[in-house]
């Protein structure tokens, strides 16, 4: 998948349009991404590995920034 | 070459009299309203058994019903599986007990299979396993549970969820039949067994003083060693990022594309986990029928639940194309596909 298709994902899993997704987008600072937001997301990675997310791995993943470079280093979205 | 297949002829269920409603459950200390439990859950009413009640009564019940619904002798039945999470005794096999309980032949296999909400694929898999290797020509599948005897009253991360019943399904040896059941897709992760699970009772811990212990958790559930424990959490990120995945795999494995799916039926956990999976699958959802409002959750029962629905409403044609999909306590997750004829 590309960069745009996982901020297609992860905007829709957080109730905003892809454009307003910046890297330090976070639970801290957008209202709709909630604690079943954050489960969704993790739940999104897990399918994308076909294994599931190191519980402090996901500890990790609070911010849009976070996930991409998660995404990028587990080969979920390319390198670049 | 034998071109002998394994058809679903027929689907009968049974359910126990008494019921747990949304008023009775808000009722019990520190529960939600009835609206709240409704409006998480979807469920209006919990079948449940009674005390003296067994999961294979249920199962007996049900078998009668698809004898008499079918026209069926049960003298022509020549193996039974009967797929349970709550057996009357360790030993020997429920199935051993129903075969003479519905007076099947003496000469009718029996077997036990321990499988929850995966467990009705699993046994229509070992069904068309003895069908079409010939060993086979007409077999009874019955599913049935009584989790609510496993449920503390005052936990309510399960209590709200579980009923029981049983069902019971006719499976036919069909020479030369365009299509029954089709192809099998499988999974298991068992670093979810901890995920759902009753932890005491058998022999890796068995019943003490100490297993009796209730103990409340953080949320305000209460519950013993005994009990069914439930993480609903980790329960639910496994559905939600396993079943998409096996779905995919069970369409490449038939050769379908999601389009030439009839039907989809899923494992009925409750309406907040099927909306989430129906939302992630993006499949359309007047072909994915719900059937768990006046049942709850009945584990290895819900997805033969949801097909005896169809099957008496006229809506299945012959020619359907048909998806099943269970997944649950294990981890353990299974796919198939079948072709109504």
């Amino acid at each position: 998948m590309t960069l745009d298709d996982l901020k297609t994902e992860i905007a829709d899993i957080v109730e905003v349009e892809p454009a307003e997704l910046s890297d330090d987008t976070s639970s801290e600072n957008l209202a709709s991404w909630d604690s079943m937001a954050t489960l969704r997301i993790i739940s999104f990675l897990d399918e994308q590995l076909d294994d599931q997310v190191e519980p402090e791995e996901a500890q990790a993943l609070t911010t849009f920034g976070a996930i991409v470079e998660f995404a990028r280093k587990r080969g979920i979205i390319d390198a670049g | 070459m034998s071109s002998t297949k394994a058809v679903i002829r027929d689907v009968a269920s049974h359910l126990p009299a008494a019921r747990l409603t949304n008023e009775d459950l808000a009722a019990r200390e520190g529960a939600f309203s009835a609206e709240q439990i409704f409006a998480k859950t979807g469920i209006v009413e919990r079948p449940q058994a009674a005390p003296d009640e067994c999961a294979s009564d249920l199962a007996a019940e049900a078998a009668r019903a698809l004898f008499a619904k079918s026209g069926v002798d049960p003298a022509s039945i020549d193996y039974v599986i009967f797929c349970t999470q709550s057996p009357d005794y360790f030993l020997p096999a429920s199935a051993c007990v129903l075969q003479r309980e519905l007076g099947l032949p003496t000469a009718c296999g029996a077997i036990d299979i321990n499988q929850g909400c995966s467990g009705y694929v699993y046994g229509l898999s070992l069904a068309k396993g003895l069908i079409e290797s010939g060993q086979v020509k007409r077999l009874l599948l019955l599913t049935g549970d009584t989790y609510t005897k496993y449920i503390h009253p005052l936990d309510r991360s399960v209590c709200t969820l579980f009923g029981d019943g049983a069902t019971a399904t006719l499976i036919d040896a069909a020479p030369d039949a365009q299509g029954g059941l089709g192809v099998f897709q499988f999974g298991t992760d068992g670093r979810g067994a901890d995920k759902l699970i009753v932890p005491a009772g058998g022999f890796r811990t068995p019943r003490s003083s100490e297993t009796a212990a209730e103990a409340t958790d953080a949320d305000g559930n209460v519950r013993s060693a005994e009990n069914l424990y439930m993480n609903g959490r980790d329960v639910f990120r496994f559905a939600i990022s396993t079943v998409p995945r096996s779905f995919r795999a069970l369409l490449e494995a038939a050769g379908w594309t999601a389009d030439e799916v009839d039907f989809l039926l899923l494992h009925q956990a409750n309406r907040f986990m099927l909306d989430e999976l129906v939302a992630r699958l993006k499949f359309p959802k007047e072909k994915t029928p719900y059937r768990f409002e006046n049942l709850g959750n009945t584990v290895s029962s819900t997805i033969p639940f949801v097909l005896e629905e169809l099957l008496d409403s006229g809506r299945l044609k012959p020619g359907a194309r048909l998806a099943l999909l269970g997944f649950g306590v294990g981890y353990s997750w299974g796919g198939c596909t079948v072709e109504w004829v």
